[in-house]
């Protein structure tokens, strides 16, 4: 096991399933607080679905089934009288492809904001607005354009939009599926030194097909196949020198 | 250079196959948006030459005496008397001040009358209702001329044939030529074409009416299926679980858009004038018809727009805390409100141009009321157009033509506003 | 074993092969020298010690190559864990015989001058001397042929083995200066020469030392004691 400094997320015997076929086998992990940690594993391990339990996204499809307990600060959320809403406050997302809104970039930033009620007037919104583009360094790229569509910036603007939307509702954790797959290697870069940034405050979760992104970035690391966790350790040595074979064939390109 | 390419002769020869039976397919296709231009150029074209006259109308100018002693010879300036005297004496005073040589001859006056509008008497008094100063006055009229007139000035009218197998006498036609070469015969723009409704004189016969209760009935669906089917469209696409029974509302809704219209007509019939004994031939029941034969398309479309949304969209709006509710009003039916009205649009298009429905509704009929409210009678633009089209007069025909013109107006500007529309809101992905 | 499954990337495995083999080429030529050197001081002999100091450059142009090779791999590898200790082993492997040689030539060179000089006998464990240093040189690259990590081990423990003949027979030898002031040129490069072979017993247990950290992890062997 890893080292605990604090806990933010634990679950219990997770499992889920799409119909008659089972996604996760049994999972139990743990997530530190205010740390990167890093989900990967070849295409249908179950990682991203996986992220999904955390904010409770895989309710929004249909014939999915999710058993076991999912802790976050100690509080089972895998429980149908939490608020689903309340807790994707807590919760932020990014996903693979970017998707801002087709408004504004401003309103994309304070849609979230402004439908929790978190600004009194206008001026406080401008203000939470303002402060996550900074966050997610975009501020200076956009503070004269804040009218102009979302859909009207790069690639990696837009996924940074993405982010700066997902930290404006202030959640204590950041869940990224794949934010970088179809970015280029700067606007990666870009993304990767945001991360080292936004882990001072949030706790982030990435799934990754990228070793070496999960080996830059991340603190601990969780190897997943067939939809049970393998390993799960510090990331240096799930990439020197790792317990299993199952982890070591797949990190050095042997898995076939 | 192609030899470069291909190594292989089978595969030149192909190639070439290919290439020859694209070109026979572009020039299939090009044949066949010529043929569709040329039938529309033959449309137009007839349309225009049939129905432009329509829209200009004869009048013969006459000096009208406005006899106080007739009109009001007491001198009251009262609404009631004018109302009271008969035109039809000014109107015989002046022609005969006018053609002296028909002072005795009743015949020679009848040919004589017979060339200006039966609603001449009307116009006068019409005319000393808005200005009584009239009264007492002589001054140049223009009378309407009569639908037989009117079509001699059009060239409608054969001539060259005997007496017995033409709509105007000889004499009638002497009188007709004297009135020419004096010039008093006039082409005018027909205004009254858009101020008056259906009337048995050719002449007089307006769209106003038509127009109107288009309008009306128009409303009423939109009002109506505008509503109904954007919402039905959201709640089956997003918020129905998806299981038998909405897949089998979803079947029939598809059915009912290619039920024949007078089917609804006949539900209509049954619905509104038997069970709830709403009123007959008002657009409020036709509209209410049409409301259920819009309502399919409106949905159907509504629903691709929806379905259109990207997926990523409404898993943003949910990751951020959004409500099903607010994630569904707040981002995916705005960017599907573009394809929503498109369709909508479409919707109110055809429902302009339906007749069968309405045929049941009653609202297929010679109505002479211009409507001023929901309530009234009224006829619509296709309806006016079959009842004209039927009608044995020779003035209808250009009337009819007239009026087809005014209705494809219409149908353009609203398709033009729909690709507008759409042109404007659309969102790029 | 992981090296069991091939890569995905055929290319790849063939690469890391293609390492193995350079590092065995120069490993070959490493011994023929370290055995033609040993076999001059033992035979008295220095008909081959010209061929051996000319044959030391085609050894460091054999090290340059895999120097150069290991860099690419990395490069366009980007190798991890297993894969990536076996090519920084490799190229410490390289260092370790490239040292074996540069100490086979110094032999050569202190057996031309003692071969001038009559033999110095009644050193009795000298052949032994040679035989299990030039063993403990062949087994360390049969454990890296094999990943044996136990054959790595049996290297690493032979250690002591080479430094203890290396202080008997430097007493030996002392004593017999001591006995006859005429030997001592020829017997002081001869202490030079079996100095070095001791370093070569070294550079042996060195290389037990990367295949044990290629295998393990581990750097340091007195920490793996198990397996």
């Amino acid at each position: 096991m890893i080292k605990n400094d604090n806990i933010k997320i634990t679950t219990n015997d997770l499992c889920v399933f799409y119909d008659e076929k089972q996604a996760l086998f049994d999972v139990n992990i743990s997530i530190n607080e205010k740390e990167t940690t890093a989900l990967i594993g070849p295409s249908g391990c179950g990682k991203s679905t996986l992220l999904r339990c955390f904010n409770r996204m895989n309710d929004t499809i249909e014939n999915c089934v999710v058993k076991g307990n999912i802790n976050i600060d100690n509080a089972n959320v895998n429980n149908p009288e939490i608020d689903v809403v309340q807790l994707r406050t807590k919760i932020g997302m990014v996903f693979q492809k970017p998707n801002p809104f087709p408004k504004s970039i401003f309103d994309n930033v304070a849609y979230g904001p402004k439908i929790h009620g978190m600004a009194k007037n206008k001026l406080e919104l401008e203000e939470i607005v303002e402060k996550s583009l900074k966050q997610a360094g975009l501020w200076s790229e956009v503070k004269d354009r804040l009218s102009q569509p979302g859909t009207s910036l790069s690639g990696g603007q837009q996924q940074r939009l993405c982010i700066a939307r997902a930290i404006a509702v202030r959640p204590e954790i950041i869940l990224m599926d794949e934010p970088c797959s179809a970015l280029d290697p700067i606007a990666t870069a870009n993304i990767e030194e945001l991360m080292d940034e936004l882990k001072k405050e949030f706790t982030i979760i990435i799934v990754t097909h990228n070793m070496q992104q999960a080996a830059r970035v991340s603190k601990n690391t969780a190897f997943f196949h067939l939809g049970k966790l393998i390993e799960l350790g510090p990331t240096d040595q799930i990439f020197t020198n790792p317990k299993l074979e199952k982890t070591q064939d797949y990190i050095t390109g042997r898995y076939g | 250079m192609n030899r470069i390419l291909s190594k292989n002769q089978n595969i030149e020869n192909s190639t070439n196959k290919r290439h020859r039976k694209e070109k026979r397919f572009k020039s299939l296709c090009l044949g066949a948006v010529i043929v569709a231009i040329l039938f529309l150029i033959i449309l137009l074209s007839s349309l225009a030459y049939k129905g432009l006259s329509g829209f200009t109308k004869t009048t013969i100018q006459i000096p009208i005496y406005f006899n106080e002693e007739i009109i009001d010879p007491e001198n009251t300036r009262d609404i009631a008397v004018i109302n009271k005297a008969s035109f039809r004496k000014i109107f015989k005073q002046s022609l005969l001040q006018k053609f002296p040589e028909a002072k005795d001859n009743r015949k020679m006056y009848r040919n004589i009358s017979k060339i200006f509008s039966r609603g001449s008497t009307y116009l006068l008094k019409n005319m000393v209702l808005d200005d009584i100063s009239l009264i007492g006055k002589t001054i140049n009229v223009d009378l309407i001329s009569s639908s037989t007139i009117d079509q001699l000035r059009k060239n409608n009218i054969n001539i060259k044939v005997p007496e017995s197998d033409r709509p105007v006498s000889d004499a009638t036609l002497k009188i007709y030529d004297q009135l020419n070469t004096e010039g008093v015969i006039k082409k005018r723009l027909n205004f009254s074409f858009f101020k008056y409704g259906d009337s048995r004189n050719p002449e007089e016969a307006g769209i106003l009416g038509a127009l109107l209760g288009s309008m009306f009935t128009l409303i009423i669906t939109l009002l109506l299926s505008f509503p109904i089917g954007v919402l039905t469209a959201i709640y089956l696409e997003e918020f129905a679980p998806k299981n038998k029974f909405t897949y089998f509302i979803e079947i029939n809704i598809n059915n009912l858009a290619a039920v024949p219209s007078i089917v609804f007509g006949l539900l209509g019939l049954a619905i509104f004038l038997n069970f709830f004994g709403l009123p007959r031939s008002v657009p409020l029941t036709g509209g209410l018809v049409l409301t259920l034969m819009t309502l399919p398309t409106v949905i159907i479309s509504s629903r691709a727009s929806l379905k259109a949304v990207p997926p990523t969209i409404r898993e943003a709006a949910l990751g951020l805390g959004a409500s099903k509710l607010q994630a569904v009003f707040n981002h995916v039916v705005p960017s599907a409100a573009p394809g929503m009205f498109t369709g909508t649009i479409i919707g109110m298009a055809r429902a302009l141009g339906e007749t069968a429905p309405l045929l049941l509704m009653g609202m297929v009929a010679f109505i002479v009321e211009v409507p001023t409210s929901i309530f009234d009678p009224a006829t619509v633009l296709p309806a006016q157009i079959y009842l004209w089209a039927d009608s044995p007069e020779r003035g209808f025909v250009e009337k009819t033509s007239a009026a087809i013109i005014v209705l494809v107006l219409f149908l353009i500007i609203m398709n033009s506003l729909a690709i507008w529309l759409r042109r404007k809101f659309e969102v790029r992905w | 074993m992981s090296d069991e499954h091939e890569h995905i990337v055929k290319s790849f495995s063939e690469d890391l092969i293609q390492l193995k083999n350079m590092i065995l080429k120069m490993a070959g030529l490493v011994e023929n020298q370290l055995q033609l050197s040993l076999d001059s001081i033992l035979k008295h002999d220095s008909k081959d010690c010209v061929k051996i100091i000319k044959s030391d450059n085609e050894i460091d142009e054999l090290h340059i190559n895999i120097q150069n090779y290991v860099e690419r791999i990395i490069t366009l590898r980007q190798p991890i864990s297993l894969d990536l200790r076996n090519v920084l082993a490799a190229m410490q492997i390289a260092r370790e015989l490239e040292r074996v040689g540069d100490l086979a030539v110094n032999i050569a060179k202190r057996a031309i001058i003692i071969t001038q000089h009559a033999k110095i006998d009644k050193l009795y464990d000298l052949e032994e001397y040679t035989i299990i240093t030039k063993n403990v040189l062949r087994e360390a690259l049969d454990a890296y042929v094999e990943n044996d990590l136990k054959m790595a081990r049996k290297v690493w423990d032979k250690d002591d083995l080479i430094d203890d003949l290396y202080a008997k027979i430097f007493k030996q030898l002392l004593e017999l200066m001591n006995n006859d002031k005429k030997i001592a040129t020829p017997a002081a490069h001869l202490s030079f020469a079996i100095k070095n072979i001791e370093r070569i017993g070294d550079h042996a247990t060195n290389i037990a030392e990367d295949i044990s950290f290629i295998l393990t992890a581990d750097r340091n062997m007195h920490m793996s004691n198990k397996d």
